[in-house]
Parts: structure tokens; sequence; C-alpha cells
């Protein structure tokens, strides 16, 4: 071995040891024992038995001015997803603490999945320590790609590449919180949701923080608070949402018309 | 905060809890097109019960004067009802119902089910996550 070579190895070899002493401190891997988030669950809404109060929206919302012009948007019905059945609110949204429809944590080392009884919704969050695409190869979905990480007993969840909604009414059952007037919370594909989940109440109660920041739409990151029950009488329903898409449901379409008088 | 002031933040409370239970019936689209001010109780004759997401909607045939018309009753999810007691099997044709709906703005003889009050008695909401409001429902018809 020459005095290069040797350099090169030792220099190898002394990462190599750098990176296996940081181990310990690096992405947790496994869950911690007892700590499993599998089985139904579904958002506290107002429920008085719950000590926990899901957070409002901020007022006012911190919109730069796309944001007040894509709320407005997404205020308008004939922009409404949910009308033509698609899955607006993405991954926030749909994990809203709301009462309608509950959701359903399957938790295995590598991957949580959640089933949202809404649309039929599928989300994956990777726990196998892959990082999330380059931006070259990211494309957008709807549920966009989230990868997690243990810190402690809390998973913490990372989702870049979530195409553009309104966090709140359109095919968002957030709607019912915030009412129809209330201003939209749009999203972009500039989004980087962060959330960290934990069990409450001997794991009767699953918190999500949820971290919304998109600098197209808002000056400043907030963070809402998001609770739900565990609900194993609460039997995930099959939800096929283009069963019967009625004109007055659609604001895309000409409703019908009143009587002549 | 004196009596008085109190009294009216409950009143208000209230009221807030109220106007948000009626909107619990909203998931899947905005309900702008009806007049969430107006009840409107309707007695007829269902025709069709179409139990189907994303709304489960009653064909309900009403006399108007002497003339027959056919209202469009738009419920919640059958899934989101099913958690309410209702069941595919609740309504069929030809049975009498009762109910309580906000009318849509435009005169369209469409609504939105507030309550439902069957032949035998029973009420049931229109399938939100609240409790059916039974305060305002109408006698079997």
């Amino acid at each position: 071995m020459s005095a290069s070579t040797c350099r090169r190895f030792c220099i190898a070899a002394a990462l190599a040891a750098g990176v296996a002493a940081a181990a310990p401190t690096a992405a947790q891997t496994a869950a911690p024992a007892g700590v499993d988030f599998t089985g139904i669950w579904l958002g506290i809404g107002d429920n008085p038995d719950v000590p926990y109060r899901n957070s409002p929206f901020p007022v006012p919302p911190p919109f730069t001015e796309k944001g007040r012009e894509l709320s407005q948007y997404w205020s308008d019905p004939s922009n409404n997803l949910g009308a033509r059945c698609l899955p607006g609110g993405g991954p926030a949204g749909q994990m809203n603490g709301g009462t309608f429809f509950p959701m359903e944590f399957i938790q295995r080392p590598e991957q949580i999945t959640i089933l949202f009884e809404l649309m039929q919704q599928v989300r994956r969050v990777f726990l196998d320590g892959r990082a999330h695409p380059a931006l070259d190869d990211l494309e957008q979905s709807w549920m966009g790609h989230s990868i997690g990480r243990w810190e402690g007993t809390t998973l913490v969840v990372d989702t870049v590449g979530v195409k553009a909604g309104s966090l709140n009414g359109s095919g968002s059952s957030v709607v019912a919180r915030t009412g129809d007037r209330d201003a939209r919370m749009p999203y972009t594909e500039t989004l980087h949701l962060t959330e960290r989940m934990r069990l409450l109440d001997d794991g009767q109660i699953l918190e999500t923080e949820q971290t919304i920041d998109d600098p197209t739409v808002y000056t400043a990151p907030y963070t809402l608070k998001r609770y739900f029950k565990r609900s194993p009488e609460t039997p995930i329903i099959e939800y096929i949402c283009t069963e019967n898409i009625r004109p007055e449901d659609d604001g895309s379409q000409p409703l019908p018309q009143a009587k002549p008088e | 905060m004196d009596s008085a002031t109190r009294t009216a933040y409950w009143c208000f409370a209230a009221f807030a809890i109220v106007a948000l239970d009626a909107r619990e019936v909203a998931a899947h689209h905005s309900f702008a097109a009806f007049d969430r001010d107006r009840n409107v109780i309707l007695t007829g004759t269902v025709k069709e019960f179409q139990w189907t997401n994303p709304h489960a909607w009653i064909q309900v045939v009403v006399s108007d004067g002497g003339e027959q018309r056919e209202w469009s009753i738009e419920a919640g999810s059958p899934n989101m009802m099913a958690r309410q007691g209702w069941k595919s099997r609740t309504l069929k044709p030809g049975d009498k119902i009762a109910l309580v709906m906000h009318p849509m703005v435009s005169g369209a003889p469409v609504g939105s089910l507030v309550s439902a009050t069957l032949a035998d008695g029973t009420v049931l909401g229109p399938g939100g996550a609240a409790a059916p409001s039974t305060g305002n429902a109408p006698p079997p018809p």
C-alpha cells in the first residue's frame, strides 16, 4: 500500500468510524416498543368528552398576494375539487380532525399506510430511510411524497410534491369546521408539510401537529394541532365518489331550472 | 365579565354551536346553492331513494295545489348516514315521508335535508357528524 493509498484508506476509515459513532444520534428507524398507531381513528370535532381541541386556522391568514388570489379561487364553487370527486385538501386537509370520515393506520416498521374512508384515498409514509426524490424527479400527486422518522415516541413526517388545493372546503371535510364563508386556505406545489404525530392518553388519542410552510401563498409557516380518537367501533365503509355525481353537486354543471311562474 | 355579558356570551356560544351543527351536513362540496336560513317542511311520497356517494338523494313527490311536483332532496354521504341509523332500506318507493330542508336559492325543486320523519315517527338527521337535529322535526306523515 503506497503512502497516498494509505492516506485515502485512513480518511475513508475515519469517515466510516465517524458515521458509525454518529449513528446513535442519527435518524431512529424503529418505532419505540409499545408505540403502535395501527387502528381506526376518527377526528374529535367538538366532542365534549375529549379534553383536546383542533386548532382554528390563523385569523387573519398570513397570505401573500398570490395566497389571497388562490383563496378566492378555491372559494368559487365551480372550482371545487370535491364536487368533481377529486381529493382536495391533500394529506393535511384529510387529516383535519373532523368527525365525518374515519381513517385507518396500518403500521409496519418500514411503512405506515393510512387508508382514508373519504374517497378511499391512500397515503404511504415511508420509514425505510429513503429520501424524497430529487426535485427534477419529483412528480406531484394528491397525497404527495411522505417520509418519516421516529424521534422518541413522536413520528415526524415530511411531505413534499403535493398537487395544489385548499386545506378546507374543496373536497376536504374541513369545510364543516370552518364554514363555507370562511377564507379558503390554499397550498401549492411549493408546500412543505411537517407533521409530528404522537399518541396520548394510553394510546387512545392521536395528536398530529401540522406545520404548513408554503412561501408561495403564506408569508410565514403556521402550525395546526389535530386530534383523533381511537374508534374501533367505526368501521371503514366503502366510498366510491363517482357513483352518483348529480348536476346539483357539481359547480361546473348547469343547475336544474326553477319552476316557471 | 358581568352577568348580562356572560348571558350574552353563552347565547352567542349556543347559537354558534347550532350554526356549526347546521353546517355539519356539508362535507363533500360547497352548499352555497342552498338557502340555509330557510327551513321548509315537505310532506310527500318517496319515489326513489338513491343510497349513493358522494351523497344520498331522496326523490319525493309532493302535492302542490293539486299538482304533483317532484323534489330532489340531498342528504349526506351514506357512510355518515349509516352512522346515524340510516340504511339503504330505510326508504322505499311509496313510503310516506315528512322532511325539513333548506331549499335551493335558485327556486329549483331541490333541497338540502335537515331532518326526515318516517311514517313510524322515527326522526333521522341528514348524515352529518353531529346528532340529528330533531328539535324542529315535523310530525310523522
